[in-house]
């Protein structure tokens, strides 16, 4: 495909609209999911990326919450922000929370992709053309998303974003478009190589994550297997394994952990997945981390949120937000349809 | 009892809080003597057998609502609804439970209502009545707050719900509401927001029907208009009286059923418009509004469907071609919303339903809009397929089979489908993406009728292999034919992708037509065309597409890819990708980690034999080396006589199980087959060829029985060259095979190829499924051979596939999700 100045500022007023909550149009999110799709697909399945970055745990849907979050944590593309998944299901705005961060990730892609390449195209910069440029053309990586055990078809039949795209849109067709681009999403991130970060947390399947180079993660979201567990899994006071009482995924224990970290040379897992009331959590004498980002989960849970801010030493800093007051308004459902016949 | 005034539905209430349909029948009441007093009793009107048999307590609450329909809860969570056919019986029926409980008939309800705990109970159980405050303009707030603080309590709500439903006080409001505007009152207009709003939260038909009446709907809309939240108030009137139009294509003669739809329109724009979302605390609380919406459109659904010339004429102008093509959009427009009323009817009214439809012809009206230019209609038409297809697929597929009995292909209804998906104008195919899972949908043996023959998915799929695959893959064919995809702009892409995602389901589910079809038409070797495209999408849905073969470890499709190298391409695009880290690299490395964890011996052998070179610098994973280790081991159990006796005698033969040995006498059937099987029919022999059957099933006989002749030879080989479990897909046709090739060669080269060990009656072909000899004639000669026996095996193959992909109950599986 093919991004014209043209698609730039479409995606431009897209992203006006969705940060006013205002749905786009059907075949607008068509095209979206098709860039965003091109980028996904160079992706790996650890992703890498530099520090400084701002770790965020689930948002749900809470979109005004999300807006919350780029107004402590800074707005994109002047903080590099990282999301460990769980984008849809439970809050009331789902399909605008996530094409809001797919939107903005794609134009901070493209859109500097056309920056830079108006600077080495002009006359003044052609002759100190500097090939090192290239990979961070093709990489800005400003915002990344890895996949959560929400970003599925099955479970958001349950939970509530396959309701959502239904009555906002009428059909089941911009569902549809998302889940696909689910499929797409990496599975973990790597920070300057010391930093993993997941949705749920490890597998029994996985001692290195070279093996993790080795999943097809182009697929739903598998019952069992390590992609499952990546997505699924918790960290529990305990040692070894244990069933998880979500039927998907284990429970992994302290020893667990310290093999994998020093197995693979990194210092700390940062992961999502469980609510924590304070917003973050540490386990296991701070190697294991959970991050919540989605203050008063369901609008009744009371608990406040938290992002995880690394600067380029990784020094560590937390910051704690609480829930937008515009959140639990509610929403114009869908758009009326005005001929009827019935 | 025909008397059409007694005639009821029984509703019960679900889990779900929807009212399911227990039957039709005709209600009376009488003394039970073993329920000791009045009841009622609904005989079903089929069979005559008790619908429902209800003792009318005295304590009991019963409601009148809508004229037509009395509900009442018979315990905890058990609602019960009759809905009557006409006004009178319900009246009559009212009489008598008020009559029970010594009630005037003219109320709405029986009984107050009390669900509250017991505490409350204490606490209010004494206190009186509630009171309204006078309805007056400077009263607006102190009844706002009355209303928001009554809405937390049970028993508070009933009370004021009572309170409101006396005394007209709804309409008084109304009146207030108008003044209001009239004098640009800002503040009153928020409280009659807040009050109305709290009105639709009591959850009672009878005020619903207060409030929905003619008369009072818009000012009740209007009410709502004036959300405190918003800083400007939402023109939800101006939307419903300028811009919302009813259209009226066929007239509708009865002012009841008009009266009824402009209704439900309203009441439904409230519903989804007006009213904020629900959040998690308020869901049950406009249970009756869903309710009353329910009823309205079962209703609305009865009355058009009784109605024959009302259909009649529909249909007749729908398929006339004088019909001018604005009629027609809106005909079809009107086929769907009719559909898709028809969506929230219970299973049996949608079973009617869509029997009315089917009779009066509506596939073959589909047909013929379908085939009309206007992009509109042909959408419309789509969509009202789909309710076709998603609703009854087997319906459809009768049709589509009989059509071809008297239709050239290039007129089939399921070939028009897929030309409307080839040629999908918008450049992001949405059209397209729906056709195809409409497609797929009806491709799924899952949905096909499982009677005691399975005749449907035989049935269909031959028609469907024979007639329509063709112009299925036929763009993915015409795109292939040189190293390079021919056409790789985005659109052709995203075509090819969806065409390539049917097939790949194809091969997941319909093991032996679509093996046939692969294999004959080359359909591998071309798709992996696609791994070159510029598209990563679009090489990945390629890569797929192989991935999913080698994932059903089918020696026949094996043996396919090894003498066809097709592993080439995926080795090239692996070396094109170069050292990036992406879905590509990862989705290769996959591929090869499966043969390496699933043991493939024979791509194994394969891949290390013929693609070493190119992998062995692979070192960040440890798939490769694990691979060839793999062989290595393999190399040295088969090099060691003492592990393998009798591998290395048929080694000293020439006879040992090696790719090119394979090639060659596959090779021989494949060249003589394809062209004769271009059509993609089931592996027979050319008729032209078949002079008869005795010529043809003498030499097979002989060879079944220099078979038995071999078959304590055929076990020991067998029990050795660990072949995997799942061989049985593979080896009739593998059969088919070997025996053509064997009335060429010596008979003992079918021993030689543990993929095809033979008859069915072999050792070789596993515990699973064995067809005895017997299917060989009594099914009529080979057709039978190679036909039946797999399609039974299929039928095998997917039920443990089933069991394999059961998902998890998402409940079960995200209790405590995240």
């Amino acid at each position: 495909m093919c991004v014209t100045m043209g698609d730039i500022s479409d995606l431009d007023r897209q992203i006006e609209q969705l940060r006013r909550c205002e749905l786009i149009k059907e075949n607008e999110v068509k095209a979206l999911c098709a860039k965003a799709r091109e980028i996904l697909v160079e992706e790996s399945n650890v992703q890498r990326v530099d520090s400084p970055v701002t770790v965020c745990g689930d948002i749900h849907g809470q979109f005004y919450d999300l807006k919350e979050l780029f107004r402590v944590g800074g707005d994109v593309p002047e903080t590099n922000y990282l999301f460990m998944g769980d984008f849809v299901d439970r809050g009331f705005y789902s399909v605008e929370t996530f094409l809001l961060l797919l939107a903005l990730k794609v134009i901070l892609v493209f859109g500097l992709f056309f920056t830079l390449y108006d600077i080495l195209s002009s006359s003044h910069f052609h002759s100190s053309f500097d090939p090192c440029l290239a990979p961070q053309v093709r990489y800005p990586d400003r915002i990344t998303l890895i996949r959560g055990n929400h970003e599925s078809r099955q479970i958001t039949q349950v939970y509530g974003f396959y309701d959502e795209c239904l009555r906002k849109y009428g059909s089941v067709t911009v569902w549809r478009y998302c889940t696909e681009i689910f499929d797409y999403l990496s599975l973990s991130a790597i920070i300057d190589g010391k930093i993993f970060c997941v949705h749920g947390g490890l597998s029994p399947s996985i001692q290195t994550l070279d093996q993790i180079r080795t999943i097809d993660r182009k697929q739903e979201v598998p019952h069992d297997g390590p992609m499952c567990d990546l997505l699924w899994s918790d960290p529990e006071d305990t040692t070894g394994w244990g069933v998880s009482p979500r039927g998907a995924g284990y429970l992994f224990g302290s020893d667990v952990v310290a093999q994998f970290n020093a197995a693979n040379d990194i210092h700390m897992i940062c992961r999502a997945h469980q609510l924590v009331m304070e917003g973050y959590k540490w386990h296991f004498n701070e190697t294991v981390l959970t991050v919540w980002s989605a203050p008063n989960y369901c609008y009744r849970c009371g608990n406040v949120a938290a992002i995880l801010e690394l600067d380029e030493h990784l020094q560590r800093e937390f910051i704690i937000f609480e829930a937008a007051p515009q959140e639990t308004r509610g929403i114009p459902s869908k758009k009326p349809v005005a001929d009827y016949f019935l | 009892m025909t008397d059409t005034r007694r005639r009821v539905k029984v509703y019960t209430l679900n889990e779900d809080r929807q009212w399911d349909d227990r039957g039709t029948g005709h209600v009376s009441s009488g003394y039970v003597e073993r329920l000791r007093g009045t009841s009622l009793l609904v005989r079903a009107e089929s069979d005559g057998s008790l619908l429902l048999e209800s003792k009318i307590n005295p304590n009991t609450a019963y409601q009148k609502q809508q004229d037509t329909l009395i509900v009442w809860s018979e315990a905890e969570n058990y609602d019960l609804a009759l809905s009557f056919q006409e006004k009178a019986g319900c009246d009559e029926i009212w009489e008598k439970i008020c009559q029970v409980q010594g009630k005037d008939p003219s109320v709405d309800i029986t009984q107050e209502v009390v669900d509250e705990s017991e505490e409350e109970r204490f606490d209010e159980m004494s206190s009186p009545g509630l009171e309204l405050p006078p309805c007056e303009l400077n009263r607006l707030e102190d009844l706002a707050e009355l209303v928001a603080s009554s809405l937390p309590s049970p028993l508070r709500r009933e009370k004021l719900a009572l309170a409101v439903e006396n005394e007209g006080y709804i309409r008084k409001l109304l009146e207030l509401f108008r003044m209001c505007e009239e004098l640009e009152n800002r503040e009153g207009l928020q409280h009659l927001y807040e009050i109305i709003k709290g009105i639709f939260l009591l959850n009672r038909t009878a005020l619903f029907e207060v409030m929905f009446s003619d008369e009072c709907i818009m000012d009740v809309i209007g009410c709502l208009e004036f959300d405190p939240a918003l800083p400007q108030p939402r023109r939800h009137r101006e939307f419903l009286t300028k811009t919302a139009r009813f259209k009226e294509v066929i007239p509708i003669s009865d002012p009841e059923l008009r009266q009824k739809i402009h209704q439900t329109y309203r009441v439904q724009y409230i519903q989804d418009m007006v009213l904020p979302t629900p959040s998690v605390f308020e869901e049950n609380m406009l249970s009756t509004l869903h309710s009353f919406i329910f009823f309205n459109k079962v209703e609305i659904v009865g009355m058009l469907q009784d109605d024959e010339k009302f259909l009649t004429d529909l249909f007749a102008q729908l398929t006339d071609e004088a019909t001018d093509d604005n009629k027609r959009q809106e005909l079809v427009n009107f086929l769907k919303e009719f559909c898709a009323f028809s969506q929230t009817l219970q299973p049996q009214n949608r079973d009617a339903f869509f029997k009315t439809l089917s009779n009066m012809g509506i596939l073959p009206a589909l047909e013929v809009i379908l085939g009309m230019d206007d992009v509109q209609v042909r959408g419309a038409a789509t969509d009202i397929f789909s309710y076709l297809v998603e609703y009854n697929p087997s319906m459809v597929r009768e049709f589509v089979m009989q059509e071809s009995q008297q239709n050239d292909d290039d007129i089939l209804l399921i070939n028009l489908i897929i030309e409307h998906m080839i040629c999908d104008t918008d450049p992001e195919l949405g059209g397209a993406v729906q056709l195809m899972g409409l497609l797929r949908t009806l491709l799924d043996p899952e949905n096909m009728l499982a009677t005691a023959n399975k005749t449907e998915k035989t049935e269909f799929l031959s028609f469907f292999y024979k007639h329509c695959m063709h112009v299925l893959s036929a763009p993915l064919l015409a795109n292939t034919t040189e190293e390079k995809p021919s056409k790789d702009d985005f659109q052709t892409a995203q075509l090819l992708a969806l065409i390539l995602e049917l097939l790949t389901f194809c091969v997941e589910h319909h093991t032996y037509h679509i093996k046939n079809y692969i294999i004959n038409k080359d359909i591998l070797r071309r798709v992996l065309v696609l791994t070159a495209s510029q598209h990563a999408f679009l090489a990945l849905c390629a890569l797929r597409f192989m991935r999913r073969i080698i994932g059903l470890k089918d020696e026949f499709y094996n043996r396919y890819i090894m003498r066809n190298f097709l592993f080439e391409p995926v080795i090239k695009a692996f070396r094109n990708n170069g050292s990036r880290y992406n879905l590509m690299n990862s989705a290769i490395i996959e591929m090869f980690e499966y043969v390496r964890v699933e043991d493939v011996k024979s791509l194994t052998a394969h891949i290390v034999e013929n693609y070493w070179k190119s992998l062995e610098d692979v070192d960040y994973v440890q798939t490769f080396k694990g691979l060839k280790l793999r062989y290595e081991q393999q190399r040295e159990r088969q090099d060691n006589p003492k592990l393998d006796s009798m591998r290395s005698i048929l080694r000293n033969h020439r006879f040992r199980r090696d790719a090119r040995t394979l090639e060659d006498e596959e090779e021989m059937w494949f060249n003589t087959d394809e062209d004769d099987l271009e059509d993609g029919e089931a592996v027979v022999l050319p008729s032209d060829k078949m002079k008869s059957e005795e010529d043809l099933m003498e030499p097979i006989s002989k060879f079944m029985e220099r078979k038995k002749l071999k078959d304590t030879e055929d076990k020991e080989v067998l029990g050795k060259s660990s072949l995997s479990g799942r061989q049985n897909p593979s080896f009739k046709l593998s059969f088919s095979g070997s025996t053509k090739t064997s009335l060429a060669s010596p008979p003992s080269s079918a021993s030689l190829n543990p993929g095809s060990p033979g008859s069915p009656g072999s050792p070789g072909s596993g515990a699973r499924s064995s067809p005895p000899t017997t299917a060989v004639t009594t099914k009529g000669g080979l057709v039978g051979l190679v036909d039946y026996p797999d399609d039974d095996e299929e039928e095998e193959e997917e039920e443990d596939g089933e069991s394999k992909e059961e998902p998890l109950p998402p409940t079960k599986k995200s209790k405590l999700s995240s």
